[in-house]
């Protein structure tokens, strides 16, 4: 089981994802966006991130940057979920250090699959 | 105190200044004292004396150094009695000091000398003080003096010691003088004893001088008592004593004779050196022989020696001694002194010299009157030239010159000697002739083998002469008479005494032998040349008969006249009484042509055929009979001799080479031998007779080869004066065929040369026109009417008539008659009644028959083959000048043509520009060189530039507004006219540019090329500024309006698949069908949003490629992968295979969007084949492409419609695919991104259901030389 920190403006999406983590066994924290993401991610020190893109107050790669140029937080994994699938987008994600980045819609045990790969790596089960 | 020690010291030196003066003084006494003596004893004593008396000494001790110690000389002055001074002398004193070191020595105070004041010779004379001085010559010292006396000396007198040096230096100089002095004395006193002795020695016989020698000798050498002197005897081998003095008994000595071995003598006489026996041991250096002994104590009464000196007598240039000279002494050892040995060596070697110059002088006048006789002799014998008298005289000569008592001369005659003349025998005459074998006597071969002369003392102990009882004649000499360096005789001489003949004897008779030698070969020379002369003067005459034979032979080349002159010769020269000649046909027949004495009336006369002939003509030699009536060879012709009362035959043959031609017989009518000379000769005139044959034969061959030569030379220089003719007709004609184009100009003129070289009647040409039957008549000139201008047709077909015949057969004819040769036709209404004979020739360029050239004539046979061949070479120039009209006509047609057509381009041109400067698009024209040709007033109003300042200018100039697509747009111009032939039609660079206003510019250049050459290009300009805000728009929103639509979608899609997950608890049948609707749709949206978003992205160039080597099959692979996991979910069977090609190559392209293409193609064969189906991936190369398959057999795809299937959204119109869910998006999107990658995309189907369809694109492949695009 991992702490899973999501942020996520649409409030629908947010709590599919939160559903869906969970119902998979993980504990979630929500934000719903990126400020709050970053100061809950300074404060829970989670395993895995999952930002979109398009939110208020901060985006999802300005979140990410800033997480990934803060010490306690750099070293836990980001993963980008966002409607904006162009290549170009892909490219921002990942070069702002994010690990993955998937294209909405998605399925929900698709996003189980990848978490749970994603985890798997880091040796968290 | 010092004043009076300065006072004291200068009175100390003055005293040592005056005591120095006074030493000098007396030093000086001294000197004089000993310069005044003239002998060593002498001046020794004045020294020791003046030493003591002025140098104030009491003693003088003088003594030279013996062989133990120090001797005493003398001693001077008072000694205390008791003093033994020469007992002393042997221990320490300063005189052993100075004679070992050559110092001076002075001690003035002995008493206070630690060294010198023990010593117990001055201890003994109590000396107080003493002075020593060391005489010195050379490096040795000779003498040292002691003065001592018993006061001591002053201390100064040390000082002295320079001036006692310079005293003991002066005393051996004055020694050293009075030595030199003594020994010049004696010197003076040896030569002048030499000198008397020289004096008396040079008048007298030898004799006398070596007595002489003994007295001066003895003279000489005071130890001598006696002496004797001996000469060495080389004929008796001895010593012999010539003179003895002082003996008891001198003349026992005299009457003996010494060998060699006997000593001292002996020993002496080897050694060449004197031998001064001091101390005679008589048994040891006297070893005589015991009758010797004997001899020697009589002479000498019985005394024996003490001392004796030997000297040898000798001097330097000599071998060996003369003698000896002997001196004894018989009472005194060492008598003899070196000095006499010395004296002795002088006087002998003065002997020797005086000895030897009076033998040499016997010998040279001895030697002078011998040669006297013999230049004498030799004179008489050489001025002798008849042999037979120089022969008799030859003894007698040799008689004044060497005695003999018999003499004999032998001459050789082949192995054996006669003998010539004899002396001293009773019979002297019956010798003469005497014949003896050379190997019969010893001593005869040995002289004539080795050339020497042999001399016999006594022929009784010579076991080469017989022994006789009592021989009168004991010496014996035989000389060899060598002339040439061959001996030709030898003369014999003896003497009754034995031992007779000297080497001088020998030597003498050995060069009269030679002289008369000589003599006798002189006068058989002489001899000789005498019968010479007469054997020249017979070949004179030959000599002069040849010459005139040759000469005669030589004025003629008639062959008969030679025969006759050599016959003439012949009977002139041989003795005999016919010759004739005879020819000796190649038949073998032989005919006698002429003879002498002459018979013409007889001549020729047929000989029968005899063996003779036969016999000759093998051999080639001469035939002699002495006596014919015995030769069977002849037999067939003893007829004929008969007739000529022929006894003896010379039968000469005539021949060249190997071949016989004739014989001359030469006949006598007595039985006769004709001499080698006369066949000689007869041999030489028939050989000059022969070969002045021969030479006539050749003259006549080669006057009628030249005859023959002449007239071929002449036919030639006819037939090439007329090969310059046709020649200069054909070049006539070439000239003016060359010199117009106007060609029946030029065939008139032509013609008329023709004429005028032929000379026919009338000359026509033919021709045959392309496409027409007839023959037309082009030119003509003689007296058949003219040719119409231009040609006029004839009634002839092209293959009729001879005109025909010649064309059809390409080959030219002559016909003597016309009338005769069935290829003539005669026209009805032809006016041709002159023509008999005529010449065709064809007209031919190339393969072709253009025509024929005709000349007729009215007589028959008037045209030769010469004419033939002019007319043939005419006819080919004149097809020449047809053809080159031919070609002119058609080129001047061609530039018509061409003028025409550049006309109409123009035009074409002119319009084309219009149309392009009224065009909406700017147009921009490059030539191949990419200067701007055209650039439209569009053009100008689009890129803002004026089109005056860019005509004629680079296409360059424009690279700026491209940007970074500059390099590959001017890459492509490159490419392009580089390389043309690869440009397609359609190949079009096309590039969108922004302007500095911000507007957009879309350019599309192309490639203007004409076959494979490129000739420039055109662009074409159009201002898009408004497309593509419109399409930045459109994008834009696609963008949004994807975003905004997806999000939506994934709270529907996520919600609705947590409800089929169970995730909202338990549903019926109903709701999880209607569920799984919604999903299949909101999916269906997806993958539409998906595509649209592709799709607009793709059309407006947003999508980059990532090129990069690709492996299709594992692509491929990957992707069926999927497909086939798809179809185990839906439960759909399908066998999906891929059949990769080997060695396939890798392809170039972005791995994503290939992946997709294959995705995009792989679905749909799958979404249009009902299961089972199968669909199979077929990947291979196709040249610079790889090409992938995709077969189904599926429902396919109506042909009708296949146009469309690549069209957006177009999805046909048959339900089963409808029923399919689908965009129609996916192969619009896949063929934009094959084309992307330069490759191409079609598909094949029959549109038949279940024959299913191909779809097939290509990708290029990866080339690792070429950058990636």
């Amino acid at each position: 089981m991992a702490k899973i920190l999501i942020a996520e403006d649409e409030r629908d999406i947010r709590d599919l994802i939160t559903f869906t983590l969970r119902f998979a066994g993980h504990e979630v924290v929500a934000t719903s966006n990126g400020e709050e993401a970053y100061g809950a991610a300074q404060k829970i020190l989670p395993d895995l991130i999952l930002l979109d893109v398009r939110m208020p107050r901060m985006t999802g790669y300005e979140t990410c940057e800033k997480l990934k140029s803060s010490e306690p937080t750099q070293h836990i994994p980001v993963v980008f979920l966002s409607a904006k699938g162009q290549e170009s987008e892909v490219q921002t994600g990942i070069r702002s250090g994010a690990l993955e980045y998937i294209v909405k819609p998605f399925a929900p045990d698709q996003l189980t699959e990848r978490v749970h790969a994603i985890l798997g790596t880091l040796g968290i089960k | 105190m010092r004043l009076q020690q300065t006072d004291q010291e200068q009175a100390q030196e003055i005293q040592r200044l005056s005591h120095r003066s006074q030493q000098l003084a007396a030093i000086l006494q001294v000197q004089q004292a000993i310069s005044r003596q003239t002998n060593r004893a002498d001046v020794l004593l004045s020294l020791g004396e003046a030493i003591l008396v002025n140098l104030d000494m009491e003693t003088i001790v003088l003594v030279e150094p013996g062989s133990h110690g120090p001797k005493m000389v003398y001693s001077l002055g008072t000694s205390p009695e008791e003093a033994r001074l020469e007992a002393l002398l042997g221990q320490r004193n300063p005189l052993i000091h100075c004679l070992q070191n050559a110092k001076q020595l002075v001690v003035p105070q002995l008493d206070v000398d630690p060294e010198w004041g023990n010593s117990p010779l001055l201890q003994a004379l109590k000396a107080g003080a003493f002075l020593c001085l060391a005489v010195q010559s050379g490096q040795t010292t000779d003498l040292a003096l002691m003065a001592s006396r018993t006061k001591p000396l002053p201390p100064y007198a040390v000082e002295n010691l320079d001036i006692y040096a310079l005293l003991a230096h002066q005393v051996a100089i004055k020694l050293s003088s009075l030595v030199s002095a003594q020994e010049t004395h004696l010197r003076l006193e040896e030569a002048s004893l030499l000198l008397d002795f020289n004096r008396r020695l040079s008048s007298l016989e030898p004799a006398k001088i070596l007595h002489t020698l003994l007295e001066n000798a003895m003279q000489v050498a005071p130890g001598a008592q006696a002496g004797m002197v001996l000469l060495w005897n080389a004929g008796k081998n001895r010593l012999i004593p010539m003179a003895a003095l002082g003996y008891a008994n001198p003349q026992t000595l005299l009457d003996t004779a010494f060998q060699l071995e006997e000593e001292p003598f002996g020993r002496v006489f080897r050694s060449q050196e004197a031998l001064n026996l001091d101390e005679v041991d008589f048994a040891r250096h006297y070893n005589l022989s015991s009758e010797n002994l004997l001899r020697y104590r009589q002479a000498t009464a019985g005394k024996l020696p003490i001392a004796a000196l030997a000297t040898p007598i000798q001097f330097a240039a000599q071998d060996q001694p003369l003698g000896i000279l002997i001196l004894e002494n018989f009472q005194t050892a060492a008598a003899f002194t070196d000095k006499a040995q010395l004296a002795e060596t002088t006087l002998c070697q003065q002997t020797a010299l005086h000895l030897e110059n009076t033998r040499l002088y016997q010998a040279a006048e001895a030697r002078a009157s011998q040669m006297h006789a013999l230049t004498q002799v030799a004179a008489a014998i050489s001025s002798q030239l008849k042999p037979d008298e120089l022969i008799a005289t030859l003894l007698d000569q040799l008689h004044a010159i060497v005695p003999y008592e018999t003499g004999t001369l032998w001459l050789l005659r082949g192995s054996k000697v006669v003998v010539r003349a004899a002396r001293g025998f009773a019979d002297e005459e019956e010798r003469i002739g005497l014949t003896v074998g050379i190997e019969d006597s010893l001593l005869l071969s040995e002289m004539i083998s080795e050339s020497r002369p042999v001399c016999v003392g006594d022929i009784r102990k010579d076991p080469r002469f017989p022994s006789l009882l009592e021989p009168r004649y004991l010496s014996w000499v035989g000389i060899p008479l060598v002339s040439g360096g061959k001996v030709i005789g030898v003369i014999a001489l003896e003497k009754s005494e034995a031992d007779f003949y000297t080497p001088e004897h020998i030597q003498l008779a050995t060069t009269f032998a030679g002289q008369a030698a000589v003599a006798l070969a002189n006068a058989n020379l002489f001899q000789e040349s005498l019968s010479r002369t007469g054997m020249l003067d017979q070949r004179t005459q030959r000599l002069e008969l040849l010459n005139r034979l040759s000469t005669a032979l030589s004025e003629t080349l008639d062959a008969d006249r030679i025969l006759a002159i050599a016959l003439h010769e012949l009977a002139g020269a041989i003795p005999c009484s016919t010759v004739s000649a005879v020819l000796i046909s190649p038949t073998g027949s032989a005919q006698i042509l002429a003879q002498i004495p002459s018979r013409d009336s007889e001549v020729p006369l047929t000989l029968p055929e005899a063996p003779l002939f036969e016999h000759m003509a093998e051999t080639l030699g001469i035939f002699i009979s002495d006596e014919i009536s015995r030769e069977p060879a002849l037999a067939p012709l003893q007829g004929y001799f008969a007739s000529r009362g022929t006894r003896a035959l010379l039968a000469i043959p005539l021949t060249t080479g190997s071949d016989l031609h004739g014989i001359i017989l030469i006949q006598a009518d007595q039985p006769q031998r004709f001499s080698p000379d006369e066949i000689g000769l007869a041999r030489t005139i028939s050989n000059q007779a022969a070969i002045a044959i021969q030479n006539a034969r050749l003259y006549a061959e080669t006057r009628d080869l030249s005859a023959i030569l002449e007239q071929r030379v002449n036919e030639r220089t006819a037939e090439l004066a007329r090969e310059h003719r046709r020649t200069e007709t054909l070049l006539s004609i070439l000239t003016e065929l060359s010199a117009s184009l106007d060609l029946e100009q030029v065939l008139n003129r032509t013609l008329a040369l023709v004429q005028e070289v032929v000379a026919a009647g009338h000359i026509s040409v033919f021709i045959v026109r392309p496409g027409e039957q007839k023959l037309h008549r082009l030119a003509s000139v003689g007296y058949a009417p003219p040719a119409a201008a231009g040609g006029s047709p004839t009634p002839l077909d092209v293959d009729e008539g001879l005109a025909g015949w010649v064309i059809t057969h390409q080959e030219a004819v002559l016909l003597d008659d016309i009338h005769t040769d069935p290829r003539w036709i005669f026209l009805v209404d032809a006016p041709e009644p002159h023509h008999r004979s005529a010449i065709a020739a064809p007209l031919i360029l190339g393969q072709e028959s253009l025509g024929a050239l005709m000349l007729y004539h009215d007589q028959v046979g008037y045209f030769s083959y010469y004419h033939l061949d002019l007319v043939q070479a005419a006819a080919n120039q004149i097809a020449v000048a047809i053809n080159n009209a031919e070609l002119y006509r058609l080129i001047r047609e061609q530039a018509n043509d061409l003028g025409a057509m550049a006309r109409n381009q123009q035009i074409e041109a002119s319009r084309s520009r219009a149309i392009l400067e009224a065009v909406a698009d700017g147009v921009v024209v490059t030539d191949a060189s990419r200067k701007i040709t055209l650039f439209n007033a569009s053009a100008e109003k689009i890129l803002g530039l004026k089109s005056s300042e860019l005509i004629g200018q680079s296409l360059e100039h424009f690279s700026g507004l491209f940007g970074g697509a500059a390099h590959s747009w001017m890459e492509t111009i490159r490419l392009w006219s580089q390389t043309p032939v690869i440009v397609e039609s359609g190949d079009v660079y096309a590039e969108q540019i922004m302007l500095e206003d911000g507007r957009a510019v879309s350019v599309h250049l192309a490639p203007v090329t004409s076959g494979e050459s490129f000739l420039g290009t055109v662009s074409v300009f159009r201002d898009i500024t408004h497309q593509v805000e419109i399409d930045r728009l459109k994008e834009e929103f696609v963008a949004t309006v994807s975003h905004e639509l997806r999000t939506p979608m994934t709270s529907i899609k996520g919600y609705v698949e947590l409800m089929l997950m169970g995730a909202a608890g338990s549903m019926s049948d109903q709701q999880t069908h209607f569920l799984k609707i919604i999903k299949e749709n909101s999916d269906r949206l997806t993958v539409l949003v998906n595509d649209l978003l592709d799709i607009s992205r793709i059309e407006a160039g947003r999508v980059t490629l990532s090129m990069q080597p690709l492996n299709l099959v594992e692509i491929a692979r990957s992707a069926i992968d999927d497909l086939r996991r798809r179809s185990g979910e839906e439960q759909k069977p399908m066998t999906i295979e891929i059949e990769p090609a080997p060695d396939l190559p890798m392809a170039l392209g972005d791995v994503e969007r290939v992946r997709q293409v294959f995705e995009n193609l792989l679905e749909n064969a799958y979404n249009y084949t009902p299961a089972p189906g199968r669909i199979g991936v077929h990947i291979h190369q196709a040249g610079d492409q790889v090409q992938v398959d995709i077969r189904d057999n599926g429902i396919g795809i109506p042909p009708d419609t296949q146009p469309m299937v690549f069209e957006r959204f177009y999805r046909g119109e048959l339900p089963i695919v409808l029923a399919i869910s689908g965009t129609g998006l996916g192969l619009s999107i896949v063929q934009h991104l094959v084309e992307m990658h330069h490759g191409h995309i079609w598909l094949e189907s029959s549109g038949i259901p279940g024959e299913g369809s191909t779809f097939s694109f290509t990708l290029p492949v990866y080339d690792p030389n070429q950058a990636t695009q």
